[in-house]
């Protein structure tokens, strides 16, 4: 099953790198990028697919939420809330 | 017969001001201003090329720099300080291979959610990405093993950066957070600089009071409830309120490995560890329970031995400030995120009707208590550790390396509190022992702090004795000597048909002797009429002491779970 997340993040230096990290690591397989080119807060759709069975994409898209410099995710599954750690 | 220090050696880490005042300020000033700013006390370290420029402003600074003989010892020390303190411990290393040789500590403080910020030499910003020499991208290197990371390329953010690197450390879930700084911003002359404020503190997030209350029904309605207990409780800072709430239910309690010490351990409702080398009370307790109250755990293999299989009447409630645990492994009946004092508080309210439950656990865990009457003249490490700690007492800190003399402090020891048993829960850093030994005793002098390692790990750190040596730090270390990689001639033994490879270390050097090589007090132990007189000469020793402890070979870690086995599978002597 194909799943779609979309990340709203500051793309600052490595935020890129970093969330794709987070999803390879994870055990998805990135198929498809989308980012229209900005500066300061973007929008990132990623299209990717699970590598094996037990892989939610729930908890993915918890575990980039709760990168730095990520404000928001929404994935096919729903939206997943992000709150900041700085004030 | 220990080398006496000559006069010629540091006695006190505080550098010499070397008249820098007169030079004009640079980043590297303002970045050593803002670590002072910032409330850092001691850094780990170790100069080189990229770096210099910042050692450059040390001296005269009220920075404590311990000089390491090795950058991972930089990190794993610096573990240990975020351990003992809950404040980010720091370690510095320059670019290249000083570099790398800090990320095993990172992604150690990553895997067990310690504060740490290490700071690296980088190459300046118009070589990076030329491959210069000692240039490589620790900040792509580490991106896995961190909780953020930045390359302070700004020099007029210095101070600002800084102090919300060391806010996202200490901070929500604490992690390590890497700052790479360029040699051009080190030495950037600065004409004025804004001091280092940390964000604002945001208040705790209060759990959701429904999950709370969801949380109390399902504890009333559970008959074989259990606490489940891991690191994040002490990492939250929730220690009281959940001993307040074990003692408001009566609720039974097993501990992870990292959780370990948040009930004392000789309390009675704590029925030991969980898990791979868990005790049989504790891992039937799990399996026989209709209520898993987890708190600030994450479902490790290591302690669920086969999932599919783990708890399997149970229900879940799941607390943890980190949303992306709760339902990673394990569905939870009720989830509930947020502060976790705040949590174990709204959940004291409940009140289950489990006599019979406590009952039955307390007779279990007398049925099936560790035994220390081993055959046999040799010491037997389980029954020294046990000592060892009950003579410590409360002032007892643990500091493990990795391997069987791991379990069995975990197993046998005696602990107050979370602070007095530091270990590589996550990662499993053979090595961690001495050097965060060293981290452990300057962050809390008082208290009494044993390395507890074994002939395979202490080598990978052994040169650390000389920093213990530099500093005079008093740590004690008890080296159990097997001659062997024991856990895993162990499993090459159990699951490997005995075909033992490459795990003998016949050709171990003297342990004694060499610490004494280093300038260290040491004695052998051989013989377990000698323990108590070897616990004697550790605690009464005001300076630094290693004991060689000689151990059986052929000693197993007992009981053990078979790897891809079901907890209730329990292999025992």
């Amino acid at each position: 099953m194909d799943f779609r997340i979309t990340i709203d993040f500051e793309n600052d230096e490595g935020a890129v790198r970093r969330i794709l990290g987070v999803i390879e690591q994870r055990g998805f397989e990135i198929v498809s990028i989308a980012m229209p080119g900005a500066e300061g807060t973007v929008s990132m759709t990623v299209g990717l697919k699970p590598r094996g069975e037990g892989r939610s994409i729930e908890i993915l898209g918890r575990q980039i939420a709760r990168l730095h410099s990520v404000q928001n995710v929404q994935t096919t599954q729903g939206q997943t809330e992000f709150e900041r750690e700085c004030a | 017969m220990t080398r006496p220090m000559t006069a010629q050696e540091p006695s006190d880490a505080t550098p010499i001001a070397q008249g820098h005042n007169t030079r004009p300020k640079t980043g590297s000033h303002v970045l050593v201003e803002a670590l002072e700013q910032l409330g850092v006390e001691v850094v780990f370290g170790y100069p080189g090329g990229a770096i210099m420029p910042i050692y450059d402003a040390l001296p005269g600074s009220k920075l404590k720099h311990i000089l390491v003989r090795h950058e991972q010892a930089a990190a794993l020390a610096a573990d240990a300080w975020g351990r003992m303190t809950g404040k980010a411990g720091v370690c510095m290393a320059t670019s290249g291979p000083g570099a790398t040789n800090l990320v095993t500590g990172i992604a150690n403080a990553f895997m067990d959610s310690i504060p740490m910020v290490a700071i690296t030499g980088q190459v300046p910003q118009a070589i990076m990405g030329t491959d210069g020499f000692q240039e490589v991208d620790v900040f792509g290197i580490t991106m896995p093993v961190v909780k953020h990371s930045v390359i302070l390329r700004d020099p007029s953010k210095i101070a600002e950066t800084l102090a919300e690197c060391f806010h996202i450390a200490e901070s929500g879930r604490p992690g390590p957070v890497l700052i790479d700084v360029p040699k051009d911003v080190a030495t950037a002359v600065i004409e004025s600089s804004q001091p280092a404020v940390r964000p604002t503190v945001r208040a705790r997030v209060a759990a959701d009071e429904a999950s709370v209350k969801a949380g109390i029904d399902i504890i009333n309605s559970a008959k074989k409830p259990l606490l489940y207990v891991g690191g994040g409780v002490a990492r939250a800072g929730a220690v009281e309120e959940l001993r307040a709430f074990a003692k408001e239910t009566g609720i039974p309690e097993v501990s992870t490995l990292q959780g370990l010490g948040c009930l004392p351990t000789w309390d009675d409702q704590h029925l030991g560890m969980l898990g791979m080398h868990g005790g049989k009370a504790a891992n039937m307790a799990v399996q026989e329970s209709d209520l898993l109250i987890v708190c600030g755990a994450r479902f490790d293999d290591r302690a669920t031995g086969r999932l599919d299989s783990f708890a399997p009447n149970a229900r879940v409630v799941h607390l943890d400030r980190d949303p992306a645990e709760i339902n990673k492994l394990r569905n939870a009946d009720v989830g509930i995120q947020g502060d976790l004092a705040k949590a174990m508080q709204g959940l004291s309210a409940a009140r289950p009707e489990i006599d019979a439950w406590c009952s039955h656990t307390q007779d279990e865990k007398v049925t099936h208590a560790m035994r220390y009457d081993a055959p046999g003249k040799g010491v037997f490490a389980p029954l020294f550790l046990k000592e060892l700690s009950e003579a410590a007492g409360d002032d007892f800190v643990a500091v493990c390396d990795v391997g069987q003399h791991q379990m069995w402090v975990a197993q046998h020891c005696r602990f107050s509190r979370p602070q007095a048993h530091l270990t590589s829960g996550g990662l499993g850093t053979m090595g961690y022992g001495v050097p965060a030994g060293v981290g452990a005793k300057l962050a809390e002098p008082e208290a009494t702090v044993v390395t507890v390692t074994g002939d395979g790990s202490v080598m990978m750190n052994i040169h650390e004795l000389a920093t213990i040596r530099r500093y005079r730090v008093p740590l004690k270390i008890v080296l159990f000597d097997n001659s062997t990689l024991g856990l895993v001639r162990q499993w090459q033994e159990l699951f490997f048909e005995e075909n033992f490879s490459e795990v003998d270390l016949f050709d171990n050097p003297d342990f004694a002797e060499l610490a004494e090589a280093f300038g260290i007090e040491a004695f052998t132990v051989t013989k377990r009429d000698d323990t108590d007189s070897a616990i004697d000469r550790l605690l009464s020793c005001n300076g630094p002491i290693l004991a060689h402890v000689r151990i059986d070979p052929m000693e197993n870690v007992w009981p053990l779970v078979p790897p891809g086995r079901s907890n209730a599978e329990m292999m025992e002597a």
